[in-house]
């Protein structure tokens, strides 16, 4: 697969722009080929919001979250992780309206990146990819833990 | 050093140093100004823009990862007592940060209490293991070096008096896990010690 300017033609117009303008690239490890991965992944859930939705899984970019740098390639990607440790670490924070999703990522999605460090995988999305439906509220909280 | 992250009059800018704790977005991470103070921040809320700053020193950041201390002891006991909060104006497309005595903020802004980090990957200990390779800024006194430490850590860990004679500047800098100088300069005492 030739990854050049027409290859990013399929991201999102955020990240598409900032590949073909040289902003940001994808390091030599990103994974454009690779088996399933069954990941965990961080969404919003609460009395509002009870249904997983396409966008539980944009990017930083993309959900124009304050302060989020738009050289690093990171934050146009999608955090999820192979194991719950990292993730369950929320419960010991003041978090409001959180739940874990587990699902599976396929290469049709889009290319990723693991980390050599810890269990946490960047998915980066390809335009108009919902994986919503390919997962499901593994848990969830109410103020006083796991409900 | 890492990407600018924010820059807040109190503290300056800030560069994150390493993200201890990933949900959809960091919620624990550690960053540093240009003095090379560090600060630990807690995500609270990433679309307000709303995040609490608290100055620690490395010893407090080593006792957190190494679960000696809870994290809400951490943020309690910040540097000069002094918690800063975050929120982002769209209007002016700016932060706007308000000081918070440490010991009086609300619980719902902290972790929470009785919780340590208990957290250990690959990454953690690598974290863990810069912080502890500790450099000590020494000045000359006649023939040798004594250590002026950048925090109470380096001045209880190690007193560590390094031979004249293998330096000629005014102050030198030690690595102390290797008990090696690897930078010489003369500087006034004040552009070292944050």
């Amino acid at each position: 697969m030739e990854i050049d300017n027409e290859y990013y033609e399929r991201f999102p117009t955020v990240l598409r722009n900032a590949l073909i303008s040289g902003q940001v690239e994808f390091s030599q490890d990103v994974l454009f080929e690779y088996e399933n991965m069954s990941v965990y992944r961080g969404i919003k859930y609460g009395k509002n919001k009870i249904k997983i939705d396409k966008t539980d899984f944009y990017s930083h970019v993309e959900r124009n979250i304050p302060g989020v740098d738009r050289n690093d390639i990171s934050s146009y990607g999608c955090s999820c992780f192979e194991d719950l440790e990292e993730l369950h670490m929320i419960t010991k924070f003041p978090r409001r309206n959180k739940a874990i999703a587990k699902g599976t990522i396929k290469e049709r999605f889009g290319p990723c990146k693991k980390s050599n460090k810890n269990t946490h995988v960047d998915l980066f999305l390809y335009d108009n990819i919902d994986i919503s439906g390919e997962f499901e509220v593994f848990e969830k909280w109410e103020e006083n833990g796991l409900i | 050093m890492g990407r600018e992250w924010i820059n807040l009059e109190e503290v300056g800018t800030l560069e994150v140093e390493t993200v201890l704790v990933t949900f959809d977005v960091p919620i624990l991470f550690v960053c540093k100004n240009s003095r090379d103070r560090r600060f630990l921040v807690l995500c609270i809320d990433e679309e307000e823009g709303e995040y609490v700053i608290a100055e620690e020193s490395t010893d407090s950041l080593i006792q957190m990862i190494d679960n000696k201390k809870t994290m809400e002891y951490v943020f309690r006991n910040a540097k000069n007592q002094i918690l800063y909060v975050t929120k982002y104006d769209f209007g002016k497309q700016s932060f706007v940060v308000k000081k918070y005595n440490s010991k009086k903020i609300d619980k719902e802004l902290l972790p929470k209490e009785g919780e340590y980090f208990e957290l250990n990957n690959e990454k953690i200990i690598h974290y863990k293991e810069k912080l502890k390779d500790k450099v000590l800024i020494c000045s000359k006194e006649k023939t040798k070096y004594r250590v002026i430490s950048l925090d109470d850590y380096s001045v209880k860990r190690m007193q560590s008096i390094i031979s004249a004679e293998y330096s000629q500047k005014e102050y030198i800098e030690v690595n102390v896990s290797r008990n090696s100088v690897i930078k010489q300069h003369r500087l006034a005492k004040q552009h070292l010690i944050a």
